[in-house]
């Protein structure tokens, strides 16, 4: 490209500043959202891994009934293995000095000098502790509402609670968020734990492998034949339990909010696509008359076509110099707010050199291939029609609305007819505007199904309180135990405990919950998405949820499967998948036959107690409080317990950060279409400007000719609302379904928010009339001769 | 049938816009012939046809029917990449609305055919930039806007605008200049100057060819071309 060239492309740029600031706007909120996207799954992606990692997460696990010096050494010194830690695991409850209860997985370390697996970093107050003190992990201070120095009583089942001082703060990003999973994550040592009277027994060994970490089958041949030489050894194995190989335990919502990432990067990317054409479009249009006059002096299409890229060029350059930086930046911010809420801990924000050049690719590429679309077709005009078609389209208009002819308001026929007279333009920016529509539009319904899943999963859990024992009780003793509380209208007992399932290879499953139903249970009411459900008929049925299957595809409807729990094994049939919301795996009996399989003493099966209350009973903290004191009173040792409140606010927890995700992103769309659609209309108006003279020339007045565009913009408005509400539908039930399989093992219950199409609506048709109004007025406000020359 | 020293043949050119009942054709069949060194203005009425005939000339329209041979070459099958080509190499235009580039100086306007044709012709690649802005110097001294390089379009009268444009069309050296209502918008002194200026150039040997509405100018060229409805009516060489 030559000087003059060169120059008339600069001077292009900054002669109109407006609008050149508005296209390197356009650009840099779309390479923006794109780098944004990127930077952020990038760092949290590889800061998940890299801080579960650091914590050198157990291969396996192992639980055994006693563990000795000599066994540890024995094992250590085992070639496959390269660390071997024993360490107790006891779900226990401390209560903050407002006199909460919350949930506690209490872990006790026998040298807090020497953690080599399952490692925490200290973060505040001092370590380690001493007697009567514990360590507790950072997002569970904020739920118990606690800080170093803070005493609490620490409660362990079948013994008393005694007050326990926090002495230090840790970070433990191997724990799903406590906030989240409403519970408590705290770390003690062996002397206060044998001192509040803690059970050594049970004691679980966590192992590390030596080669091949990130193999799951080498780790569960290596849990096998260390589980062998344990039973050889002369100790008893109960349990055996294989991590997924790197896996955060809060994997489905990191992976969860990473498909969102994915999706939304993806959507974004082609919005800004769509952008660009829309801007450089008319950037181009309104140089319609400049590239006939080159043409007429000799210019070839490729000598034009290379100054308008160069153009682009230099405002995406401009735009991905800001955009870059500032996406860096906010990254930072969004990275920072998941990871608090994921428990991921931030080693460093460097984005990959790959990814950099993959952003700067992007940002020059997009811009470049969707101005492509117009450059090309701009400098393949002809001279006539650059030069000579100022006008073109008018009588098309009308043509196109003649079944309006026997309208009589000519304004609103101007308006209608203006809007459909260039139909490549009107579907340049229906195009743009709806698909930003759509983006919006999926946001708020994915957000809108989330929600619709969670409240008819709530709607499926019929309890007001449910109460759950450190083991199994007397049910009289309950009965009794709960004389004279006349609020409660009714109860259910459920057995059930932590069980296991034998694989066909003989390998025991990971633990999941199995709990043994009453005939005519109300507690809950899943529905079957296979098979059917227990018929109470004495056939040993089972019904599994849809996230036992997800971990077990292998059991299959009609299969017979082994579970293991109290150390008893019972076989079962499978007869139905039911779809569970916002729980763990899960499988469901009938009680009687898990008391038969299961129970020794046949009076002694209650584990779990669900309460119906009396609406008119009083208020619910209290009678919670009172239905736990009765229980203790009269020794029922309570290891949990979970009001509806608390199932409906650990939904909402576990929704929270995917709703503030969709939040950006519909705010994000909002910005990329209105700056398209500000653009295109402030542009339309000004190459309209004789129009709009003339109009004023023959008497119009100023109220009318608003009106004709304000009823353009309408137009526009009603038609990208129905592309955009179109091609949201197909999305919407896809990414759902893709997203439910995703982040609860099974799809959403998806819903189509027609509050999304209102608000879109209101939205782009206020800013449609809006920017008409405000720019038809600028012209307006010009003497007429001026405006009829306006160029 | 063309002779020797024929620049321009036209021969049976219509051209029809709109189909069926729409239909209208703006030329309908017109022969003609333009010598080298001739100045030639065609006259009509608005709707004419006139401005038709001078689009296809200059490669900018085509015809429906018919052919135009340039110089001994038929252009008429010519793609928009080769009339590209044709027009920086053979043509020069005049608008009658100017139509400089707005953000480029006088200077510019008139060195960026030259950047253009630099890149397809060869004989104006190797044009040194001492070379090419004495050429440009001297063009502006021609038409008398040498003191004008460093303004803006909007920053000059219609009339050096106008002289701008001419120069611009003669930077190329074309063979062949075609001007569209040149003084169209001008007020009379300064239409009395470009007139002087197409004759300076016929002196020099170029051949131009002006639409106008303006009988009196038009008595000033060697032969007057009157369209009518789309025909020629009457061809008058006055020399």
């Amino acid at each position: 490209m030559q000087v003059t060239q060169r120059k008339k492309i600069n001077r292009d740029m900054w002669s109109d500043f407006n609008r050149t600031l508005l296209l390197i706007l356009g650009i840099f909120v779309g390479i923006l959202s794109v780098c944004l996207i990127i930077d952020s799954f990038s760092v949290l992606k590889r800061e998940s891994s890299i801080s579960y990692i650091n914590t050198e997460p157990a291969s396996f696990s192992l639980w055994l009934n006693d563990i000795d010096d000599d066994l540890v050494e024995e094992l250590k010194k085992d070639e496959l293995l390269d660390e071997v830690e024993p360490r107790r695991m006891v779900r226990s409850r401390i209560i903050n000095d407002k006199g909460d209860p919350v949930e506690t997985y209490l872990y006790v370390v026998d040298d807090f000098n020497d953690i080599r697996i399952n490692k925490f970093s200290f973060s505040d107050g001092a370590s380690p502790p001493q007697k009567g003190e514990v360590l507790m992990e950072e997002l569970s201070a904020n739920v118990v509402g606690c800080e170093p120095g803070d005493n609490a009583e620490l409660k362990i089942p079948l013994y008393s609670s005694e007050s326990v001082r926090i002495k230090g703060i840790v970070k433990a990003p191997g724990f799903k968020p406590a906030w989240i999973e409403k519970c408590a994550y705290c770390f003690i040592g062996k002397d206060t734990f044998e001192e509040m009277g803690g059970s050594t027994d049970f004691i679980q060994v966590l192992f590390t492998v030596k080669d091949h970490k990130e193999d799951k089958e080498h780790i569960s041949e290596v849990a096998y034949r260390i589980r062998e030489k344990i039973i050889e050894s002369g100790h008893m194995v109960n349990r055996c339990e294989i991590n997924e190989p790197n896996e955060h335990p809060n994997a489905k919502q990191i992976n969860a909010l990473m498909f969102l990432f994915e999706i939304f990067a993806a959507l974004n990317m082609i919005l800004s696509g769509v952008l660009i054409i829309n801007l450089i479009s008319v950037l181009l249009n309104n140089q319609k008359k400049q590239i006939g006059i080159m043409k007429a002096v000799g210019a070839k299409n490729s000598s034009i076509g290379e100054m308008y890229y160069a153009m682009v060029a230099r405002i995406s350059v401009i735009a991905l110099c800001l955009a870059v930086p500032a996406a860096y930046f906010l990254s930072k911010k969004i990275v920072v707010f998941c990871a608090d809420m994921l428990n991921i801990e931030i080693s460093s924000f460097t984005i990959p050199h790959y990814l950099v050049a993959l952003e700067i690719s992007v940002g020059i590429i997009i811009p470049m291939a969707a101005a492509s679309f117009s450059i090309v077709r701009y400098c393949g005009k002809s001279i006539k029609s650059c030069l000579f078609d100022g006008q073109s389209g008018i009588g098309s208009g009308f043509k196109r609305v003649s079944f309006l002819s026997r309208w009589k308001n000519l304004i609103l026929k101007m308006g209608i007819s203006n809007s459909v007279r260039n139909l490549k333009k009107l579907l340049i920016l229906v195009i743009t505007i709806s698909v930003g529509g759509a983006v919006f539009i999926i946001s708020i319904n994915l957000r809108a199904s989330l929600d619709n899943t969670i409240a008819n999963a709530q709607k499926r859990i019929n309890y007001d309180f449910l109460a759950v024992a450190s083991k199994n009780y007397d049910c009289e003793a309950v009965d009794k135990a709960l004389e004279g509380a006349e609020w409660i209208r009714r109860k259910e007992y459920i057995s059930g405990g932590m069980a296991f399932y034998t694989r066909e290879d003989r390998i025991q499953s990971n633990s999941f919950l199995l709990a043994g139903l009453p005939k005519d249970a109300d507690i809950f009411d899943y529905p079957v998405i296979s098979g059917k459900g227990l018929s109470y008929n004495g056939d040993n049925e089972i019904v599994i949820n849809q996230l036992f299957h997800s971990e077990h595809p292998d059991v299959k409807i009609g299969d017979s499967i082994q579970i293991t729990t109290n150390k008893k094994t019972g076989e079962w049939k499978v007869v139905g998948i039911v779809k569970e919301i916002g729980g763990d795996e899960a499988a469901y009996v009938n009680q009687t036959e898990y008391n038969k399989f299961y129970i020794d003493n046949e009076n002694e099966y209650v584990r779990e107690i669900a309460f119906f209350l009396d609406e008119n009973g009083g208020e619910s903290s209290q009678i919670y409080g009172d239905i736990e004191k009765r229980l203790s009173d009269n020794g029922i040792d309570i290891q949990n317990t979970n009001s509806i409140n608390d199932v409906q606010s650990a939904f909402a927890n576990h929704l929270k950060l995917i709703a503030g995700f969709l939040m950006i992103v519909s705010l994000m769309v909002i910005v990329v279409g209105l700056i398209s659609l500000v653009s295109f209309i402030t542009v339309n108006i000004s190459e309209r400007a004789k129009e709009l003279g003339i109009m004023m020339s023959i008497g119009g007045r100023h109220i009318d000719i608003i009106k004709i565009f304000m009823c353009e913009s309408g137009v526009i408005a009603v038609l990208s609302l129905f592309v955009s509400a179109l091609a949201a539908f197909p999305l919407t039930i896809y990414l759902s379904k893709a997203f439910g399989r995703i982040f609860l093992e099974a799809p959403l219950d998806w819903v189509y928010s027609f509050k999304s199409l209102m608000i879109w609506f209101v939205l782009i048709s206020l800013c449609c009339m809006a920017v008409s109004h405000l720019a038809v007025k600028k012209f307006l406000n010009k003497p007429v001769c001026e405006i009829i020359n306006y160029e | 049938m063309s002779e020797k020293n024929d620049l321009l043949v036209v021969e049976k050119v219509e051209k029809t816009y709109g189909e069926g009942q729409s239909e209208t054709k703006a030329l309908k069949g017109v022969d003609l012939s333009i010598k080298k060194g001739q100045f030639v203005a065609i006259i009509g009425k608005s709707g004419s046809g006139k401005s038709t005939l001078l689009n296809i000339l200059s490669g900018i329209d085509k015809p429906t029917s018919g052919r135009v041979v340039f110089d001994g070459d038929d252009i008429t099958g010519y793609s928009e990449k080769q009339l590209s080509v044709w027009r920086g190499k053979n043509i020069g235009i005049v608008f009658q609305f100017f139509q400089l580039m707005p953000t480029l100086t006088v200077k510019e306007n008139i060195v960026l055919p030259i950047e253009f044709v630099s890149k397809y012709e060869k004989s104006v690649k190797s044009i040194s930039s001492q070379e090419k802005d004495k050429k440009v110097t001297e063009i502006m001294k021609l038409v008398g806007i040498e003191h004008l390089e460093n303004k803006f379009p909007s920053e000059i009268s219609g009339g050096e605008q106008q002289r701008t444009a001419v120069a611009r069309a003669l930077v190329n050296d074309p063979k062949l200049i075609i001007a569209d209502e040149p003084t169209g918008n001008l007020d009379t002194e300064t239409t009395e100057q470009v007139m002087q200026l197409f004759e300076s150039l016929i002196k020099d040997g170029k051949t131009i060819l002006m639409v106008t509405h303006n009988n009196e100018l038009a008595e000033r060229a060697d032969r007057i071309i009157t369209i009518k409805d789309g025909n020629i009516l009457s061809d008058i060489s006055k020399r």
